[in-house]
């Protein structure tokens, strides 16, 4: 099980990626959304603002009403900030679950492809 | 719990399950099947293939408490039987389901040219598959508010033209009980199914839902809303429109817009232009609806190791998975191109029909294994009774689509029956030919780079080891 503090590390890391990627950005530019992000084997929860395709602010606990809620368990939740899992594949299984409209659904699988188009 | 910001009610699950199900190609399967009866009892089999779909309805609705997701069937059926056997069900499927647009787009461009006759079906059927192409571009869906005033406007024209259809002859129904024989009946019965085509494509909703129950509790709703709707249109245009009128359309020279011809005898010039709106409606909503599912299905897959990762790619403007989806336009062109030059409309029908059987059969055997294999997995709606309606729809079905491909026909139609056979199960090898020689090559491949990656969490930790050690 991962911890509150290595999550937030990840989620760090995974908006600087995100941030500094321009075709993303291009991509992602009418997308404006609150998300939260729950690990379900522990307590922690996490919320990604998004500002026309940019990470704007991050904030430890669920913080405004959501667009899109993502619900994994913390290592998973870890692994998948860092990249080293194909979220796709996990949601495919059941493992990874997501609330919010298709369209949503599609966009957040949108922002791994593009930064880690190997994965 | 928290909620979404724009999580939907009961009435656009409502919408978005009898919007998906509402199309131009089933007014030609209400004649199919009033066809297959004595008389004028099409009502009773279309009531009794929505019953059916009830019954199927339930136990999607029972593999969707457990798994509420959007990518729902395959998971179901990888979960009961394993990844192979749901790639293989799952593409025939999606592929068999996909057969809907050759038919959509070649009833609805002759019904257009009816309205716009200077202009061929041909140039209509090549403009629609073009706006299809555009919106799915561009990633524009139907959803939501848009959704509930398109779907809800359709059922009440489409209720109120009836209800005047009957009113016009003082409601007087000739032979509304005779069916004429069992084997004609069964035949009118499967044909009936396809008229619930895609309903089950609710559960895409099942993520952006109030609350997950909505979506049982909406998916049975909207079918009764279909049987009911349905089983009034039908009785009306074969009561008021006779014989004589109606069977040409069945013919392959003939045209297949029964429900042009009920509008324009009804209310002439206002009811000719009147239904080809319905039909325009009906079809942008539901294949556009269908087109963009089954991309972002390829997609998924794609993104899945399960087909080549060329099909993932994106758009760099829009976000949309392009090349997925100039694959499943593709697929539907080449059904048009086959609707327009052979016009055996009745073989696709029957291929929609038998696609919706077999996933109807594959859901109820799921229901039953993951009783027995996922016995303590929490189910927010559990079907009453045990394993008997899961049995129930297995039998059933399973009858239903044995004569859907090897039942007796009329003679006419003999070759949209062969035809369908050979395309379910050249479906079947195709997929499985995929599965078993392919696809294992292509996991292995894509897993072994992904595994050459030194994974980042790693990579960092191993970092901070190093430095610490270091200092």
């Amino acid at each position: 099980m991962a911890t509150g503090d290595e999550i937030w590390e990840a989620l760090a890391d995974f908006t600087e990626q995100c941030n500094n990627n321009k075709r993303l950005r291009k991509m992602q530019r009418d997308w404006t959304k609150i998300l939260h992000f729950k690990a379900i084997d522990m307590d922690d929860s996490f919320t990604m603002k998004v500002v026309e395709g940019e990470i704007v602010k991050n904030d430890k606990g669920t913080v405004g009403t959501p667009d899109i809620i993502v619900e994994t368990d913390s290592e998973t939740m870890c692994d998948m900030f860092w990249g080293d899992i194909n979220p796709t594949q996990k949601y495919l299984r059941g493992e990874i679950k997501v609330k919010g409209t298709q369209e949503d659904v599609m966009r957040i699988d949108v922002i791994t492809a593009v930064i880690w188009p190997e994965v | 719990m928290t909620q979404l910001r724009r999580a939907i009610g009961l009435r656009t699950v409502i919408s978005t399950g009898a919007g998906m199900a509402l199309a131009t190609v089933t007014y030609v399967s209400f004649i199919q099947v009033a066809s297959y009866l004595t008389g004028n009892s099409a009502w009773i089999a279309i009531l009794v293939s929505g019953l059916m779909a009830i019954f199927a309805g339930s136990c999607f609705a029972e593999l969707n408490s457990m798994y509420p997701t959007a990518a729902g069937i395959k998971l179901f059926i990888e979960r009961a039987f394993g990844e192979r056997t749901a790639i293989i069900i799952s593409g025939v499927y999606v592929l068999g389901q996909l057969a809907i647009v050759g038919a959509e787009i070649f009833i609805l461009s002759q019904a257009i040219s009816q309205g716009f006759t200077a202009i061929p079906p041909v140039v209509w059927a090549a403009l629609f598959v073009l706006l299809l192409l555009y919106l799915n571009f561009r990633g524009i869906n139907f959803a939501g508010l848009a959704q509930d005033i398109l779907a809800y406007t359709m059922f009440a024209g489409l209720i109120l033209i009836s209800i005047y259809g009957l009113y016009t002859i003082d409601f007087h129904i000739e032979n509304p009980l005779t069916i004429g024989s069992m084997d004609g009946f069964i035949q009118a019965v499967a044909i009936g199914i396809s008229c619930f085509i895609a309903f089950e494509w609710v559960i895409t909703v099942s993520e952006e839902v109030v609350d997950v129950k909505l979506v049982p509790r909406g998916m049975m709703i909207a079918l009764g809303l279909l049987a009911v709707t349905y089983a009034l249109f039908s009785t009306a245009m074969t009561s008021v429109l006779g014989w004589d009128q109606l069977l040409p359309v069945l013919a392959p020279e003939g045209l297949p817009i029964p429900h042009v011809l009920y509008g324009k005898y009804l209310l002439g010039g206002f009811g000719l232009y009147f239904m080809i709106i319905m039909g325009l409606l009906a079809s942008l909503t539901s294949l556009n609806a269908g087109i963009m599912t089954a991309s972002r299905f390829v997609y998924a897959m794609a993104r899945d190791w399960s087909l080549p990762r060329f099909l993932a790619r994106l758009h760099p403007r829009y976000a949309t998975p392009w090349v997925a989806m100039l694959a499943v336009l593709l697929y539907c062109a080449i059904m048009t191109i086959y609707g327009f030059v052979t016009r055996y409309v009745l073989s696709m029908i029957l291929i929609i029909a038998a696609a919706e059987c077999l996933i109807y059969v594959v859901m109820a055997l799921a229901v039953i294994r993951l009783r027995y294999k996922e016995p303590d997995k929490e189910r927010s709606f559990k079907l009453p009774g045990g394993i008997i309606i899961p049995v129930i729809v297995v039998i059933v079905y399973g009858i239903v689509a044995g004569f859907i491909l090897f039942g007796p026909m009329r003679p006419e139609d003999v070759m949209d029956q062969r035809i369908c056979l050979f395309f379910i199960i050249g479906l079947f090898a195709l997929n499985s030919l995929y599965v078993f020689t392919i696809w294992p090559r292509l996991r292995t491949k894509y897993k072994k780079i992904a595994d050459e990656r030194v994974p980042r969490r790693r990579r960092r930790e191993g970092a901070s080891t190093d430095s610490g050690r270091d200092r």
